[in-house]
């Protein structure tokens, strides 16, 4: 004589499983509703965060493009003519003491002496 | 998206919580059955066991944003129907299998088997066995998993399940008489 081991106490019925696999589906609609809404703003948040990386990201770059730009913009402008308070100062030589050679001299300074000390400039001309 | 089938469970889950409901369905068919069994160690009846299981989805689903899914889920879900179980019992007063052995109930089966006083003292031997030994010998040689499987629903390891195992089937020959080819 032989004795099996007993069979198994689960249920077999395909339809039994079927529906305890539908409760179960049923019971998770709500909380899987509501995974699916916070994954789709989610990724709607990760979006924005894109935006916003991309542009910390190449923020080092646009700093060193736009002082490269600065620098050119610099090189490119005119030179520009000092005026005539620029003059004295780089002469060392105050108004009072020019006014004073002017006036004070033995004979009035000629037009060239003139042109030599005080150089025309857009400023003057204006 | 690729066949359910062929994904693995952290997939699914992973699917599940974006809200994936096919995913989740797919996940829960997968362990609908080996759920009940191990809730089945416990509650002895399987409306219980039922119970038992539909409370324990329902709280893994609702516990999924919080799932690690770079960990194993058998692990994660077994935990949840385990306790799900424990307080099962605890709430009902019932004894479980994992605790001391409950007797048999109406609405199981009639074991099949060529002599019905052998199979009804193998049945009663398989009930007088340790908790241990009895979930081992349940999930492994009745309901067919293998000792990894019933390692993860038990949270033991797999060389214990097959310690278990074989104290169990030595028990069981010692009861029976020493029968050949009774047991594996």
């Amino acid at each position: 004589m032989m004795a099996e081991l007993p069979q198994s106490r689960l249920p077999r019925e395909p339809e039994y499983w079927e529906a305890l696999a539908g409760k179960i589906r049923d019971d998770a609609a709500g909380p899987l509703a509501a995974y699916a809404a916070s994954a789709i703003a989610a990724e709607a948040g990760l979006q924005q965060e894109a935006w916003d990386a991309v542009l910390a990201r190449r923020a080092p770059w646009l700093v060193a493009a736009s002082a490269a730009a600065a620098l050119v913009l610099w090189l490119a402008l005119p030179a520009r003519v000092p005026s005539q308070g620029v003059l004295w100062l780089e002469r060392s030589v105050t108004p009072t003491e020019i006014a004073g050679s002017l006036v004070g001299g033995p004979a009035a300074p000629s037009v060239d002496a003139l042109m030599v000390q005080f150089p025309p400039t857009d400023e003057g001309r204006r | 998206m690729s066949d359910a089938r062929e994904q693995s469970d952290e997939e699914l889950a992973r699917a599940a919580k974006r809200g994936d409901a096919a995913a989740y369905d797919a996940l829960a068919r997968r362990y609908l059955r080996p759920a009940l069994a191990v809730a089945w160690q416990y509650t002895r009846r399987i409306a219980d066991a039922e119970d038992v299981v539909q409370e324990a989805f329902h709280r893994a689903v609702r516990a999924l944003a919080d799932y690690d899914d770079r960990r194993p889920f058998s692990a994660w879900f077994y935990a949840i129907v385990r306790n799900v179980a424990r307080s099962s019992i605890g709430r009902d007063g019932r004894r479980a299998a994992l605790a001391p052995p409950a007797p048999l109930d109406d609405e199981q089966p009639a074991p099949a088997t060529a002599d019905p006083v052998l199979a009804g003292d193998l049945e009663r031997a398989i009930e007088a066995l340790p908790p241990m030994q009895h979930a081992c010998i349940r999930l492994c040689d009745v309901e067919g998993f293998t000792a990894g499987e019933a390692a993860e629903m038990l949270d033991i390891s797999e060389g214990t399940v097959r310690t278990h195992l074989h104290r169990a089937r030595q028990r069981l020959r010692d009861a029976m008489g020493q029968q050949e080819g009774m047991l594996p």
